[in-house]
């Protein structure tokens, strides 16, 4: 029994060991900045973390089809709302989980939107424990940082500096038009979400609840992607999480989407002239329901026009400045 | 949050390798804390049971196969060992002179009811396997001879496994009707000893006399054990992780896209794969060896240090030996000693001598032997191609053997010089290296023109940093793959000297024991290929 | 006993069959020799050997041998 004892002690003993130098690991591989270069994962949807303190109203949050619709400049020229999109490609619910944390470590947004697409997209328990780990002890995820380590790397000293100029929109003008077939026909049918999912949607719901936050359920209209049981279930849940829900695929009227010409990928996602309909639309939501206060005359948002300036520059003055 | 999705049978596939997150965090942990903690007498019910779920978990419904399989051996065995009994009895109360004729007549019996086992096992195996390819073959025989018959091309859902558990059902069965054991009448020891999760996905093939009688007789998990276990486990998830997966984009690359790349990278990606092969199936055998140990069960080796091989039929005695002796022990011998091969032999002999005498008889089983090898890994003509290749190496081998001893006498060449007996190690290598490639290729034509392409065209002009980097090798990539072989390369050679590292280093100080595993850990932490930026790689002989 | 270590001698000359413990597992014997062995076996001692017989444990030493041909000639 004595023996036992010993044992135990000494596996804790060594286990915290490995404990403590896997955290120093982490600290020495993790990037110091939130660059790509500084080595950082989806560096455009962390660009919310180079945003200063507190002055992020509106998150957006999602996958692909998020950062394709919703842009924060617009929003910025036509009604002096701030906002970002942490969206990424391929985004599954665990780390969309992960960024709405990581944004109200530093910001109070007061409504965030969520695009719908990404409840249907299904991963394994292996992925959502390695991501959760992999946020403990950066480590697991950083690693391979060792091929691009320098002396900056061991003062732990990490800066986020790095602004995105769109605001985590991804601007495209192609165009690479569709006629959909038996887009949005109705139909009774739900289509099935995983308990997996269903999880992250209510403790989504219940952290934004806590931080004071308005959550909206948001579907963009993508004619490859969206159907009405995707619909029938998403509304279900809505209800009964008493989530606002919008689903643009069945609002053709409000937001008149050109398949021919706004979209970059047969209907996949959206391009410029489909993300000013959509965005459009979500500024007079949003006005019209919530205060989110204009910040334009305020000097502390300089940066704002300065980025709207640089948009403008690089895409053929597309939102237009005067 | 429930569990159903985890649960959801047959999706479990995220466990199919032992160095998944999911085995090595959650189902190897858990299992060990149970069979901890569960009592004395049923442990061994336990580690059956635990058994099983892992099997359903990867499986799903296709456990049945496991199940049918073991039970139909335990019949067997049973009605085999009714035929012993009244063989003996019978034998006892006969005449001396009938007792050889009565002898003979039980063992006619014996034969149909091992035969029909065989029949079975092997034929579902044949069916689930090779079905799709006979029929593919048949189909392109009869098209080209205009006869308009179509088959339909049947798919068949196989169980992970399949492969080795049919071979130690069918061991098992031989091995009682041979009376080296008896035949079991415990259902569940027979059960435990077919489907013991660590070795069900990739072997060991083992035999029931070696591992049966352990596995029922598990006790108290020992400290030291399981810290040997994991050490050995740790080793081999280094093998993988750090130097097979990393390579694995590259070879990936080359390998499906073999006519935009010259010779020189061809053959690059033909060592590549001979070294990923290496390193992720003995790899898989440390964490399947090392997780018996745990146990204290002792499995059977299944690697020796096989590129230190002379030879390449000492080759197959080094490298998935179970598999090897398998083929010795059930075809090979059992082929050159029926009763036409003998007389052939000794015909032969008197004609011809010793040495080429017993050649005609090995040559034939040696065929048999080979045939099996290639059709075991895969039902594709490469398969049979890279089982001929070995087939006509090591004949050749032994028609040649007087004639390089004669080389040998003309030249003056002492073969056991170490320059010389490196040199042979060099040869092997290569040749098994060109083996793996036809192995790999996707296709026997696949595989012909890239070894052609070697052969005439071979250049490097085109490796420079950006087609590394396309193929996603860096000079850091390569420089750490470098030093893990370099790192297995010494291991290996200590092993071959007999030097027994775990051993020497539990006797060194804690401080100096502790600093040596963390750096090991933190090694294949910061160095392993996983996580973003690498798809993760499934274990190469789980398919097979 | 002098009649095997005869045939040894034969198959593969240069061993010390008298003493080698390792015919097998010291690599002195191979299955070609195997064949040949338990061919000339046969025919000399009258028996039968059976695949089953073909072991290491049987073939490792010429003492192991004559024990396995004694045993075969008992059963006969």
């Amino acid at each position: 029994m004595r023996r036992f004892f010993i044992n135990t002690i000494r596996s804790l003993g060594f286990i915290c060991g490995l404990l403590a130098l896997l955290l120093l690991s982490s600290q020495i591989v993790k990037p110091k900045g939130n660059s790509e270069a500084d080595g950082m994962q989806d560096p455009r949807a962390n660009g919310i973390l180079g945003e200063a303190p507190n002055t992020v109203d509106l998150l957006f949050l999602g996958d692909s089809e998020s950062y394709s619709a919703f842009m924060p400049l617009k929003l910025w020229k036509d009604y002096g709302i701030t906002s970002y999109v942490c969206g990424s490609p391929g985004q599954k619910l665990y780390y969309t989980h992960e960024f709405l944390r990581k944004t109200f470590e530093t910001q109070s947004p007061k409504v965030v939107i969520l695009e719908t697409n990404c409840f249907f997209r299904n991963f394994s328990y292996a992925e959502m424990v390695e991501s959760t780990v992999s946020n403990l002890m950066p480590v697991f995820r950083y690693h391979d940082r060792w091929k691009s380590l320098n002396e900056k790397d061991l003062d732990f000293f990490t800066w986020y500096s790095n602004l995105q100029n769109n605001k985590g929109y991804v601007y495209s003008t192609v165009k690479n038009g569709t006629t959909p077939k038996g887009y949005m026909h109705f139909s009774k049918e739900l289509e099935p979400i995983s308990d997996k999912n269903l999880s992250y949607l209510e403790q989504i719901s219940a952290f934004c609840r806590a931080h004071g936050a308005k959550l909206i359920w948001v579907s963009t209209p993508s004619t490859k992607n969206w159907n009405t049981p995707r619909h029938n279930t998403v509304q279900k849940i809505a209800n009964e999480l008493e989530i606002p829900y919008v689903d643009m695929n069945i609002m053709r009227k409000e937001i008149p989407i050109d398949w021919k010409n706004d979209t970059r990928d047969k209907g996949d996602h959206l391009n410029f002239n489909g993300a000013l309909k959509v965005t459009d639309f979500v500024g007079k939501y949003l006005s019209e329901r919530y205060a989110l206060p204009d910040h334009r005359e305020d000097p502390r948002f300089k940066e704002w026009d300065v980025a709207l300036q640089q948009f403008n520059k690089t895409s053929d003055n597309a939102l237009g400045y005067e | 949050m429930s569990l159903s999705s985890l649960l959801l049978a047959g999706r479990g596939t995220d466990m199919t390798s032992y160095f998944s997150l999911l085995y090595l965090g959650a189902f190897l942990p858990l299992c060990l804390l149970i069979y901890s903690i569960f009592p004395r007498r049923g442990k061994k019910y336990f580690l059956l049971a635990a058994s099983y779920t892992f099997f359903w978990l990867i499986s799903g419904k296709l456990v049945v196969y496991l199940a049918l399989s073991t039970l139909s051996i335990h019949y067997f065995g049973i009605w085999l060992d009714r035929i012993q009994k009244e063989r003996d009895i019978a034998v006892k109360a006969a005449e001396k002179e009938n007792r050889k004729e009565l002898k003979r007549t039980y063992q006619k019996q014996q034969r149909l009811v091992l035969l029909f086992a065989a029949i079975l096992h092997i034929g579902v195996l044949l069916t689930l396997k090779y079905s799709p390819f006979f029929t593919t073959n048949i189909n392109t025989l009869l098209a080209h001879l205009h006869i308009p018959i179509h088959l339909a091309v049947p798919r068949f859902l196989m169980p992970i496994g399949i492969s080795f558990f049919t071979l130690q059902a069918v061991s098992y069965i031989f091995d009682v009707y041979r009376g080296t054991i008896r035949a079991d009448s415990n259902l569940f020891r027979l059960a435990l000893f077919m489907g013991f999760f660590p070795q069900i996905v990739e072997g060991p093939i083992c035999r029931y006399g070696e591992t049966a009688e352990a596995l029922w007789n598990v006790k108290t998990i020992q400290f030291t054990n399981l810290k040997l276990g994991l050490q050995r486990i740790l080793y081999g998830l280094m093998k993988k992780i750090v130097v097979a997966d990393r390579l694995n984009p590259f070879i990936q690359e080359v390998f499906s896209n073999y006519a935009k790349y010259e010779g020189g990278i061809l053959a690059i990606a033909a060592v590549f794969y001979t070294i990923q092969l290496y390193m992720d199936f003995s790899g898989t055998m440390d964490a399947v060896i090392g997780t018996a140990e745990i146990f204290g069960v002792k499995l059977p080796e299944n690697f020796r240090q096989p590129f230190f091989s002379r030879s390449i039929s000492e080759f197959w005695k080094r490298w998935h030996i179970t598999l090897g002796a398998w083929f010795k022990d059930y075809i090979f011998y059992p082929v050159t000693m029926s009763k036409p091969m003998k007389t052939m032999t000794s015909a032969a002999r008197k004609k011809i001598g010793n040495h080429f005498g017993p050649l005609l008889a090995g040559a034939v089983a040696l065929f048999c032997v080979w045939i099996c090898n290639g059709l075991w890994h895969g039902s594709a003509w490469s398969y049979i191609f890279f089982g001929m290749y070995h087939f006509v190496l090591i004949l050749s081998g032994n028609i040649l053997d007087p004639a390089a001893k004669w080389i040998h006498k003309k030249l003056h060449i002492q073969p056991e010089r170490p320059l010389y007996r490196f040199f042979q190690m060099v040869r092997t290598t290569l040749l098994v290296i060109i083996g793996e490639l036809f192995f790999r290729a996707e296709g026997l034509r696949a595989g012909l023109s890239m070894f052609q392409k070697i052969l005439t065209d071979f250049r490097f002009t085109t490796l420079n940093g950006d087609l590394l980097s396309k193929l996603r090798m860096d000079q850091f990539d390569l420089f750490i793959v470098g030093i893990t072989l370099l790192l297995v390369l010494t291991v290996s050679i200590l092993k071959e000297q007999g030097i027994r590292i775990r051993e020497g280093l539990s006797k060194k100080n804690t401080a100096f024991r502790w600093a040596v595993l963390y750096a090991w850990i933190l090694f294949i932490v910061i160095f392993g290929a996983y996580g973003p930026g690498y798809i993760p790689v499934d274990p190469i002989y789980a398919n097979f | 006993m002098e009649r095997l270590l005869a045939i040894l001698e034969d198959i593969q000359p240069g061993v010390n069959y008298a003493e080698c413990e390792t015919l097998i597992d010291g690599h002195y014997l191979d299955s070609l020799s195997i064949i040949s062995l338990v061919a000339e076996l046969e025919e000399e001692f009258d028996i039968t050997i059976p695949a089953v017989e073909i072991v290491p444990e049987n073939f490792n030493s010429a003492k192991a041998l004559w024990n396995m041909i004694q045993r075969l000639q008992e059963e006969g």
